[in-house]
């Protein structure tokens, strides 16, 4: 399967990837490999096939309880301003 | 610790005070300082566990003794202890404390057992060498020029060189079961939902079970009760009873059938590793078990499913690493934007950058229902043929692993090779069902696992079989050599 080094460098900035030119020539070499590898699906006959919906969760009632967690996770934040996180600007 | 000692020895050990925990805990220790600076099990040792030892010791003098006092545990760095570092093996963790201890090490711990330290692992548990570890690298005390295998090895490490008697992993595609089976020790995966996956750093939800590593299948069995159970913290665990395994792991194989899978055998499987497999059988059939070929058609698929499901699962969750809330964070590009792009470059190693590009294309517009939604249809298949085949049969035997341990190095240059280390380990977290590896011999002098997988959550059906392989065996009695 073909993917061009443009494809590679749409897809980094959807994944938030800064990606230096080293990264995408080595990308642009191995990811159509392990794409055709894994193309091998389209073989399968999946047509008679009921949903793949999952029925793992159990589910529960959504309930709000109490949390004493906020400052812990603050503890961890780059850099916080009170009980939010700094980010730079949004628009530059 | 002494090599071969069991739980059940530890305890009785305990009981008598013949031995005390913080001695338990020293002999482990200074095994540790020992053994692994070759080995590179261990990020991180936890000078705290010598003072949990003592207040253990205390407790036990004022007569409350608990089933898993004096039992030391490995813990694979992708599961938290509150207050303390836990790093994925990632540079974009780094120096994160955790905000929580996993309900399933938090178990152990209520229990008596005490964590002697974090260890190694492939970088957010993406490989199945452990060389994608940001920190250090993991060999086998086999052959120290061998990977332990991946991603859960430094914890199989720490208990086949005996720095822990015990360790716990994840495993997404068979980073608990393929290590163990490279360095001859038992690991299980339970059934999907067994265990909670609470204070574990995310792989992919939908296939990341925590599971036990140990010499026997007893001490695996002893600790998977002690982890499992319904847990409000994760919504996947059931609310299923967990059985006391221990009739389980008495009783004989007379009678039992056991299914070899043709899928698991043939192409791309080492001939070698094959015949011990092969070799159990005959020791199953000399114990009166009934053995039968049989067929799961799509087990050819499902590495090519996996290798969609897992990337796209992993690519959303590694979304959360966006240097905003916790972790790496590089401000110095002048926006939000940047802040992600830059902090995300900075602190993703090759695999995981892969693995998320991967995951990207398989969701991306266009893409996703040729090669996500096809992924997801296939594992729908390959679950309705387990389903079938344990109509027929108690447990499936096969190897776990298509190799014996390779050198370090071998596989890293060429992602697809290291890829498929997990083609007989992927099919289980596909379909949910509990999978172990238990030592089956040796081939040209290494380990080789042979893999038991059972209906979800029949796990004692797992249990009685290896149990009695190793009553009708020696080979899980064998250490390494050198170290």
């Amino acid at each position: 399967m073909e993917i061009s080094r443009q494809d590679i460098q749409k897809l980094g900035e959807l994944a938030r990837l800064e990606l230096r030119e080293e990264e995408i020539d080595l990308l642009s070499e191995q990811l159509p490999k392990i794409v055709t590898y894994v193309s091998q699906l389209q073989q399968v006959d999946t047509v008679t096939t009921p949903g793949e919906e999952s029925t793992l969760y159990s589910g529960r009632r959504d309930e709000a309880h109490p949390s004493s967690v906020t400052d812990d996770i603050l503890t961890q934040a780059p850099e916080r301003e009170g009980s939010a996180w700094k980010v730079d600007a949004v628009f530059s | 610790m002494t090599p071969q000692q069991t739980i059940a020895d530890v305890h009785t050990d305990v009981a008598a005070k013949a031995v005390s925990v913080t001695e338990l805990v020293q002999a482990s220790l200074s095994r540790i300082s020992h053994v692994d600076p070759q080995l590179g099990a261990f990020l991180r040792v936890r000078d705290q566990a010598l003072t949990e030892a003592r207040a253990a010791d205390q407790r036990i003098a004022a007569g409350e003794l608990l089933p898993l006092d004096g039992v030391t545990v490995a813990v694979k760095d992708n599961m938290g202890l509150i207050g303390e570092e836990v790093t994925a093996a990632s540079k974009i963790l780094q120096g994160y404390k955790a905000v929580m201890t996993s309900t399933a090490i938090a178990k152990l711990q209520a229990l008596g057992a005490i964590v002697v330290g974090k260890t190694n692992l492939d970088e957010f548990a993406m490989g199945a060498s452990t060389e994608n570890s940001a920190y250090q690298k993991t060999r086998n005390p086999w052959n120290p020029a061998l990977v332990p295998g991946g991603s859960s090895g430094g914890s199989a490490v720490a208990v086949a060189a005996d720095e822990a008697l015990i360790a716990i992993g994840s495993d997404t595609g068979g980073s608990i079961r393929q290590p163990a089976s490279f360095t001859n020790i038992v690991a299980l995966k339970p059934t999907y939902g067994r265990i909670s996956r609470y204070g574990l750093v995310a792989l992919a939800s939908s296939l990341d079970q925590i599971g036990p590593f140990a010499h026997t299948v007893a001490d695996a069995a002893i600790i998977y009760r002690a982890m499992a159970g319904q847990d409000p913290h994760d919504a996947t665990t059931s609310h299923r009873v967990v059985e006391d395994p221990t009739a389980s792991l008495r009783q004989s194989v007379q009678g039992m059938r056991i299914g070899l899978p043709k899928e698991f055998f043939g192409e791309g499987v080492d001939p070698a590793v094959s015949k011990v497999v092969l070799d159990a059988a005959d020791v199953y059939r000399s114990l009166g078990a009934e053995v039968i070929e049989v067929t799961v058609p799509h087990a050819r698929d499902a590495l090519a499913a996996y290798y969609v499901i897992q990337p796209a699962e992993a690519s959303s969750n590694l979304a959360r690493f966006d240097g905003i809330r916790y972790g790496l964070s590089d401000r110095t590009g002048g926006s939000l934007h940047d802040i992600y792009t830059k902090s995300r470059d900075a602190g993703f190693g090759a695999e995981v950058k892969r693995r998320i590009m991967i995951g990207t294309f398989v969701l991306s517009s266009g893409y996703a229902d040729a090669f996500y939604g096809q992924a997801n249809r296939v594992r729908a298949m390959l679950r309705e043929e387990f389903d079938q085949v344990f109509d027929r049969v108690d447990v499936l035997l096969t190897p776990t692993s298509p190799t014996t341990a390779f050198p370090l190095g071998a596989r890293t240059a060429d992602p697809l090779t290291m890829y498929l280390a997990d083609l007989l380990t992927v099919p289980a977290n596909l379909a949910n069902i509990p999978a172990m590896s238990l030592p089956g011999g040796f081939a040209q002098d290494l380990p080789v696992g042979i893999q038991l997988m059972a209906r979800e959550w029949d796990e004692a059906s797992i249990f009685r079989a290896g149990a009695a392989f190793q009553k009708a065996t020696d080979w899980h009695t064998r250490r390494p050599a050198g170290v």
